[in-house]
C-alpha cells in the first residue's frame, strides 16, 4: 500500500514539474513555476464547480461569520462615525436579513476554471501591405454595455495578416479603455516568486489572493499558478482558519478535494471539533471524485462520524493519523459527557 | 470656449457629414479622435459624436493603439456618412472596410526603397572593399 | 523677495574687481534681512573654499545613509530612547504666526544639502530617517490605521518634497507586497465564464 501511494506521488510530481517547466518556458522570464504545483490540467473543474450541490456545500462551509465579513477595510475610503439605534425585533430581523444578503454577495467565490486556451483566429491574411509599417495595429471595439471577454480586439500585424488578439493584448487594451478599479497594466512585483514567497511567509493570504482576483481573469495561467502556491503554503501551514468566512475558502477547499489533499483539513477541522464541516467535505469529495470506493457504500449522510470513518476507511491516503484524530476528538466528546453528567449527578438532578 | 470633445452638435438635415480626425494632445504629441463631423465645419469644430480613438505613436509593445466603436460607426456608414482618406485607411486596416488603395500604394512604394536601399549598400560595400 | 535681493548682488559683485562685502542690507528691516540670510552666508562661504570646515555638522545633509542602516536604526534601543512607540510625527509642532498654520507645510528643509530651517521636518531632523519602499516600519507611521490611507501632511507636518517620497514609497511597498491593504472588490458574473450545457445536469442530479 504505501509504495503504490509513493509511486502515485513521484508519477504526481514528475506530471506536474513538467508541465511546470512547459509553461515556464512559454511565458516570460520573471514567471518561472518552480514549486510543483497542481493545476486543473487533465479535467474541466467548471461543470463540477457550478453544479448546484457543490455550490450549496462550499457555500455551508465557507461560514458567515459577520465579524470577519464586515471587517474594517483598508481600501483608503471615508469613514462615516457609527450609528446606534433601537429597533423592534422585526427591524431588527429586517436588518440581519439585510446583513446576510450582502455578505452572500461579499463571499461571491470566484469561479475555478481550467486553464484557457491560447487564441489563434486568423481573420484574414494580406500579403500585399507588408512593408506599409513596421508595428502592429491594434483595433478595439468600444461598443458600450459590452463584458471585457467579449469585447473585440483585433491586430494587424506588420506582415498583413488580421487576427485576433491574444488574450494578453486583450486584457491590456481592456485595461486602456476600459480600466477596472484595482488591476494594474503591468501586474503587481508582488507576483513574482522571490517577493510573493515573501509575502505568504507573513501569512498575508487574503491580499494576495485578493490581488490575483482583480488583476487576473479567473482563468489566466498565470492565476491558476499564484492561487495553488498560494493554497499549498496554506495547507503546508494548516492555517485555514485564516481563510474562514472570506470568499476564497471554498476555491481554496475545492482545490485541495480536487488534487486529494483534505486529510490535513480534515485534522485541523477534527481539532476544532467541527465534524459537520468535515462531513461536508468528505461530500465534496465524493461529488467530485464520483468513481471514490466510500460512495459506493450506502451510509446515512446524516451520520456525519460514520460517513467521515467510511472515508478513512476506502479513500484516505493517511489513514493512521486520520484515524488518531477521529479517536481523539470521540474521546473529547465522550469526557465531555461525562463530565456534563456527573455535574447534574452533583446537583442531584 | 472649446467645443466639447464627445460631441453635442446639432445634426444638420441634408448636409454631408464625415467620419474623420479631429486632433487633441499637444505639440510634437499628435492624438487624434475619430469624429462624425459636418463635412464643412472646421478640424477642431463641434463635433456630432465621437467614435473613437487614433494613437500614432507606437508604444512600448511596438504596437498603434486604435479604438472604434464598432456600432456607431457601421450606424453612421449606413446614413451615407462620408469618411476621410486617413479613417478610410485606418478602418481598412481594422477590417471594416476593404482596405484602402493608398495603403497598397504605400506598401509597394516601401517595400521598393527598402530593396533600392539595399541594392545601395551592397553597392557601398563593395566600393569600401575594391 | 530676499532671493532677488541677494541675486542682484552677485551679478554686481561678479561685475566690479573690488572685493565687496559679503551682504549689503537692502531693507527697511534690518533685523529681518540679517534672519534670513544668515544660512545663506554660510552656504556662500563654503562655497568659496576658505572655511569648508564650517559646516555645521548637525545641520549637514550631504551624507547618504542607506535604507538598511535606517531599518537598523527603528529596530534599534537609540531609536526607542528618542520616539518610545509614538510615531515619528507625533512630538514635532509646527511653528507659525497667528491662529492658523498655513494650508501646506514648507516646500523643503533641506536646500544645499543642509539643513535651512530652524525648525526642519519629523523626517529631516532626523538623518537616519529614510523613506524607502522596504523601510516598512517607517512607512506604517504614516498610514492611517483605521483606513489605510496615507496621512495628510497636515497631521503629520512633513515637507511637501518628503510627502511626496512618502507617497511614491508606499505606493512602491505596496506594489511589492510589503504593505498589505485591502483591494477593491471584484464581482464576478458567473455566467460569463460558464454555461451549463445540458450534459452537466447529470452531475447536479
Amino acid at each position: 500500500m504505501a509504495a503504490t501511494v509513493t509511486l502515485q506521488v513521484y508519477f504526481r510530481s514528475i506530471f506536474f514539474t513538467n508541465n511546470a517547466v512547459l509553461r515556464s518556458f512559454q511565458r516570460k522570464s520573471w514567471r518561472h513555476c518552480s514549486t510543483s504545483v497542481n493545476i486543473y490540467n487533465d479535467r474541466d473543474p467548471a461543470p463540477v464547480f457550478f453544479s448546484e450541490n457543490v455550490q450549496t456545500i462550499l457555500k455551508k462551509i465557507t461560514g458567515t461569520d459577520f465579524n470577519k465579513v464586515f471587517r474594517q477595510r483598508f481600501d483608503e475610503k471615508k469613514l462615516s462615525p457609527p450609528e446606534y439605534k433601537f429597533m423592534t425585533d422585526e427591524e431588527l430581523k429586517q436588518k440581519m436579513k439585510n446583513a446576510e444578503r450582502l455578505s452572500s454577495k461579499i463571499l461571491q467565490m470566484p469561479p475555478v476554471l481550467k486553464e484557457r486556451q491560447a487564441i489563434s483566429n486568423i481573420l484574414s491574411r494580406d500579403p500585399a501591405i507588408t512593408g506599409f509599417e513596421n508595428c502592429k495595429f491594434v483595433f478595439t471595439d468600444i461598443t458600450y454595455g459590452l463584458p471585457d471577454r467579449k469585447r473585440l480586439v483585433v491586430v494587424r500585424d506588420p506582415d498583413g495578416t488580421l487576427r485576433q488578439a491574444s488574450w494578453e493584448e486583450a486584457e491590456r487594451m481592456n485595461q486602456i479603455y476600459n480600466p477596472r478599479p484595482g488591476r494594474k497594466l503591468k501586474p503587481p512585483k508582488l507576483f513574482q516568486e522571490e517577493h510573493l514567497t515573501n509575502v505568504l511567509e507573513r501569512g498575508e493570504y487574503e491580499f494576495v489572493l485578493d490581488s490575483a482576483c482583480a488583476q487576473f481573469e479567473p482563468d489566466d495561467p498565470e492565476y491558476l499558478r499564484i492561487t495553488s502556491v498560494v493554497y499549498e503554503s496554506v495547507d503546508k501551514k494548516r492555517c485555514y482558519q485564516l481563510l474562514h468566512s472570506t470568499r476564497h475558502y471554498g476555491p481554496l477547499c475545492f482545490y485541495l478535494t480536487w488534487n486529494k489533499k483534505i486529510e490535513n483539513l480534515l485534522i485541523s477541522l477534527l481539532q476544532q471539533e467541527k465534524l459537520e464541516a468535515c462531513a461536508d467535505i468528505v461530500r465534496l469529495y465524493q461529488l467530485i471524485h464520483t468513481d471514490c470506493k466510500s460512495k459506493m457504500i450506502n451510509v446515512d449522510p446524516n451520520q456525519h462520524l460514520e460517513l467521515l470513518k467510511a472515508y478513512v476507511e476506502h479513500d484516505s491516503l493517511q489513514q493512521q493519523q486520520l484515524q488518531l484524530a477521529i479517536q481523539a476528538y470521540q474521546e473529547i466528546v465522550r469526557e465531555r459527557q461525562q463530565y456534563n453528567e456527573n455535574v447534574k449527578t452533583a446537583h442531584g438532578l | 470656449m472649446p467645443f466639447p470633445a464627445a460631441g453635442g452638435a446639432r445634426v444638420p438635415l441634408r448636409t454631408a457629414k464625415c467620419i474623420r480626425f479631429a486632433r487633441h494632445g499637444c505639440a510634437n504629441r499628435p492624438f487624434y479622435h475619430i469624429v462624425v463631423m459636418d463635412k464643412k465645419s472646421p478640424r477642431q469644430g463641434h463635433v456630432i459624436e465621437q467614435l473613437g480613438t487614433w494613437d500614432p505613436l507606437v508604444n512600448a509593445h511596438g504596437e498603434k493603439l486604435c479604438s472604434i466603436n464598432l456600432e456607431r460607426t457601421t450606424y453612421w456608414i449606413s446614413k451615407g456618412a462620408l469618411i476621410s482618406e486617413g479613417c478610410s485607411m485606418l478602418l481598412g486596416l481594422a477590417g471594416l472596410l476593404p482596405i484602402h488603395p493608398r495603403v497598397y500604394l504605400l506598401a509597394w512604394r516601401n517595400r521598393r526603397a527598402a530593396a533600392a536601399q539595399k541594392v545601395q549598400e551592397k553597392e557601398d560595400a563593395a566600393q569600401v572593399e575594391n | 523677495m530676499f532671493r532677488r535681493l541677494l541675486c542682484t548682488f552677485n551679478t554686481l559683485s561678479s561685475h566690479t574687481a573690488t572685493p565687496t562685502p559679503l551682504l549689503r542690507i537692502i531693507d527697511a528691516n534690518p533685523v529681518r534681512c540679517s534672519l534670513v540670510t544668515s544660512t545663506r552666508l554660510r552656504c556662500k562661504a563654503s562655497e568659496e573654499g576658505e572655511v569648508q570646515e564650517e559646516r555645521d555638522p548637525t545641520k549637514d545633509r550631504s551624507r547618504v545613509i542607506p535604507v538598511e542602516t535606517s531599518m537598523k536604526y527603528i529596530k534599534s534601543e537609540a531609536y526607542h530612547t528618542t520616539y518610545g512607540s509614538d510615531p515619528v510625527w507625533k512630538i514635532y509642532r509646527r511653528n507659525f504666526k497667528g491662529a492658523f498654520p498655513p494650508r501646506k507645510t514648507r516646500k523643503t528643509c533641506i536646500r544645499a544639502k543642509m539643513i535651512a530651517t530652524g525648525n526642519p521636518c519629523p523626517i529631516c531632523r532626523d538623518e537616519y530617517l529614510v523613506l524607502d519602499y522596504r523601510n516598512v516600519d517607517l512607512l506604517k507611521q504614516f498610514i492611517s490605521e483605521h483606513n489605510g490611507a496615507i496621512l495628510s501632511y497636515s497631521m503629520t507636518n512633513i515637507c511637501q518634497r518628503r510627502h511626496k517620497e512618502l507617497q511614491v514609497a508606499v505606493l512602491k511597498a505596496r506594489d511589492y507586497g510589503l504593505l498589505t491593504y485591502d483591494v477593491p472588490f471584484r464581482e464576478y458574473e458567473y455566467s460569463e465564464y460558464y454555461t451549463p450545457s445540458k450534459n452537466d445536469n447529470k452531475l447536479t442530479t
